[in-house]
Formats: structure tokens, sequence, C-alpha cells
């Protein structure tokens, strides 16, 4: 069939958003919108695990509080796309590849939001929670790090949202979610619908996550609630 | 060939560090790139992170600014802007790179001019000066370790940031990840990264030494009440 002498190569069908790439591509949508969240919750949740220890071990020692937060500030400084392609052969196309250096960035928000909180708890609720009886054990899981909650989940919810936008670079090996699609359509042939709506979706992802978490600290610190805030 | 040995390979060889695709030719692309998006960010985040600070009602602009520039993909943003008008190549690059320069500036100028003591500001314009020499003599001043707080974030988070612009066809050191990893050459790849990474490490170095160096020059007056706000700021931004 002859194509109408009009016919313009360069821009045909190709426009910045579409909203019938959505409906179209609603099962491709879906399962990477599953597996964006699965690096993301996989992520924040090792990094998390490896905060309090370290948080905790930060508090024994002024120099060794030095040596954990230079720890996470020197490995926040190696570039993810570096970290993420290193480590592609080790564990090919499994998940650690994109998961163990998202994990690793969020140290530097974490680790200083948990000692944030809990240097914070006064002395004196310290001591009567000692003069109480109770063991040190107890004093940190019914004291100290219930009154650092809401530092903790301040940084759950930065380290989150900066871990929603960095699962994209995985797109580079192949993996990460949404960031797979956006590599995608720039290497087919610029497919601008395509790249702009996954990019909206890591935004709208990274909202949403953002939003749950508050709600979530608004739940287990009711006694904030008078003067609660972002 | 196993991996440590390829590195040794590609770091060893004499054709890694000389000619245009060499580490040092690669280090001075990577160099312009940070510095012409660090400048280009600085001349629109400083008068506007000071500016929203002196209306006192730009508080929520300045965070909104700053949690926008977490959510949005940089790679993606990055390659929104080569498959655009820019095109291909270290424009659309630097581009992308400048939004994402902008928050940690802002804020950080921002919360510098609101930390700035009410008293001190009243006995400023008790003393009969004017809001500029007010803003040029007082606030600047005492807010300038919070500002180079926020170009030391700025400039580390660009210096690894800019490896992406190889994905867009940009020069710089991510070239030896994108280029190695095409041609799955891992000497090369991890070569680059082990580059990129060190001398990441080396600028925040660097930075964290110039910037005690502006405490220590800008008196005893300033730093201590600084520090706090610089760990603040920080946690915040980072």
């Amino acid at each position: 069939m002859p194509l109408p002498a009009d016919y313009d190569f360069g821009n045909a069908s190709n426009s910045w958003f579409d909203w019938s790439y959505i409906p179209d591509h609603a099962n491709t949508i879906l399962a990477a919108a599953r597996e964006h969240v699965v690096l993301a919750a996989l992520a924040v949740a090792i990094g998390f695990a490896v905060s309090i220890p370290l948080a905790l071990l930060a508090r024994r020692s002024r120099w060794r509080r030095g040596a954990v937060l230079g720890l996470s500030n020197a490995v926040y400084a190696v570039p993810s796309l570096a970290a993420i392609v290193a480590l592609q052969p080790v564990f090919g196309l499994a998940r650690w590849t994109v998961v163990l250096p998202l994990a690793a960035y969020t140290l530097i928000i974490l680790v200083r939001n948990i000692l944030t909180g809990l240097d914070d708890v006064p002395a004196e609720t310290l001591e009567s929670a000692r003069g109480m009886g109770l063991s040190p054990a107890q004093v940190l899981l019914r004291v100290q790090l219930p009154l650092a909650l809401p530092a903790v989940i301040a940084g759950l919810r930065i380290a989150t949202v900066s871990t929603i936008e960095l699962v994209v670079i995985g797109g580079y090996v192949g993996q990460g979610g949404f960031g797979a699609y956006i590599l995608e359509g720039f290497r087919n042939n610029f497919y601008k619908a395509e790249i702009t709506t996954y990019i909206l979706l890591t935004v709208l992802l990274a909202l949403v996550a953002d939003g749950l978490l508050l709600g979530l600290q608004r739940l287990v610190t009711p006694w904030q609630r008078r003067r609660a805030g972002p | 060939m196993s991996i440590p040995s390829q590195i040794w390979h590609f770091l060893g060889s004499g054709s890694s560090w000389t000619g245009q695709y060499g580490v040092p030719a690669r280090l001075g692309q990577h160099a312009a790139i940070c510095a012409v998006t660090l400048a280009l960010a600085a001349v629109v985040a400083l008068p506007l992170g000071v500016g929203l600070a002196r209306l006192r009602r730009g508080g929520w602009i300045a965070s909104s600014l700053a949690n926008a520039g977490r959510s949005v993909p940089v790679l993606g943003v990055l390659i929104l802007f080569a498959v655009g008008p820019l095109g291909v190549g270290t424009s659309a690059a630097v581009a992308a790179l400048v939004i994402f320069a902008l928050p940690p500036l802002v804020t950080n100028a921002y919360t510098g001019i609101r930390e700035v003591d009410a008293d001190v500001r009243l006995s400023a314009v008790a003393m009969g000066m004017t809001s500029w020499q007010v803003l040029w003599r007082v606030e600047l001043p005492l807010a300038l370790p919070l500002i180079a707080a926020g170009v030391r974030i700025a400039a580390v988070q660009v210096w690894a940031t800019a490896t992406l612009a190889a994905i867009v066809g940009s020069g710089g050191l991510g070239r030896f990840i994108v280029d190695g990893y095409a041609i799955q050459d891992y000497g090369q790849v991890y070569g680059g990264a082990i580059v990129v990474a060190i001398t990441a490490i080396l600028l925040e170095g660097l930075l964290a030494w110039a910037q005690r160096r502006l405490h220590a020059s800008f008196g005893g007056a300033v730093a201590p009440a600084a520090e706090a706000p610089v760990a603040r700021s920080g946690t915040a931004v980072a």
C-alpha cells in the first residue's frame, strides 16, 4: 500500500505521551510495578536491618561513630551505575545485582536518622527506665526505639523514595522494574510515550510509598499527633 | 581470563591512560561536565534559595522542590532530554544533571538564611543597614557554612550521577562502564568503576576538608552555631 505523500516518518505516532499506551500495556505495567516494588522493598528492608546494629555500634564511642558515618558516606559516593554493572557478572540476572547496591545507599540516611532519634532520647528518661528495673535490652526495645520512631520513619521515607528512584538504573542491566522499560523505550527508536509513562509511574509509586509511610508514622506515634508534621 | 586479571590488564595497559579514550581525557570530560552543571545550577539555585528565605513564605516551595528531586528518576529525565530537542549527547546530560543539583543548593541556601538569628538581623537593622546591606554583610556571611555544605553535597552527587551521561552518548568516566558493558569487557567495566569511585571519594574528602577550612577561617563565632544545621540538612538532602 503506498503511503500518503505527506507522511512524516520522523514524527509518525511518536508523541510525548499517549493515554492509550496504559490500557494497551496494562499487564506489562502491572508486572513491572510488582518488580519495582519488590526490588525497592528488599533494598530498604536489608538496608534497615543493617542500619540498626550499625547505629548501635556507632553510639559506643566517638571513633566508632566516625567510622560508621564515614563508611556510609564513602559507600554513597560510589556511582550506582558502576556498582550495578560491576555486580552483574557476580549475580547475573538475580535481583541481588540491583538490590545490594541500593541497600548500601540507604545506610547514609537510615544510620544517621536512627542515630539522631536515639541521641534525642532524654538522659532522665533512660535513667528512670533503668530505675524501674528494665534490662538494657528492654530499655532499648521499650523506651529508646519507640521514642526514636519519628526520626527513624522520617529516614525510612527519604530512603524509600530515593530507592524507588534509583531502582530505575537497574534498567540498564535489564532489571529495575519501570527502569527496564524506560531503557527499552530509549533503545527502541526513542519510543517517547513509553519513556514518559514509566517515568510518571516511578514518580507516582514514590509518592504512594511516601504517603503510606507517613500514615504508618501517624499510626505508630499517636502521642505526636497533636504536633504532627511532615 | 579471571576478572581480577582483566582489571589488572585494563589498569596496567598504557593505552588506558593515553589518547582521547584514556583515563585522563575521560576524567577531564567528567570534570568539565560537572563544573558546567554545578555553575549553572548555582546561578539558578542560590538566588532562588536566598530569595525564598527572605520571602518567609517560601518554605513549602523549597521543601517540595527537595521532595520532587528525590522522586523523579535521574536516568529517566536524562533519556527524556536525549530523545527531545537537545538530542543525544552532552547538552542533554548537563540539562538533566542541573535539575538534580538544584535541590541541595536551594534547600541549604534557604535554611542558611533562615537560621540567621533574628536578634542579629534586628541589630543590623537598628544600626541603620538597608535591606541589601543586611543581606550582603550579615545574612550571607552567616549563611555561608550551610551554603558551602549544599555545594559539597551537590558536587559529590553530580560527580557520581554524571556517570549516567555515558548512557545518552556523552563523554566522561561513565564511558568505560557503558562501553565495557556493551562488549562484555569486564576489565574495562571494573577499571572504570574503580576510577569513578576513587575520584568520587577523593572529591568528597577534598570538599569536606575545604568546608572545615571555611569554618575555621570564619571564626569560632560562626562555626558552633552552624554545626548542628549542617548535619541536619545533610540528612534531609542526601
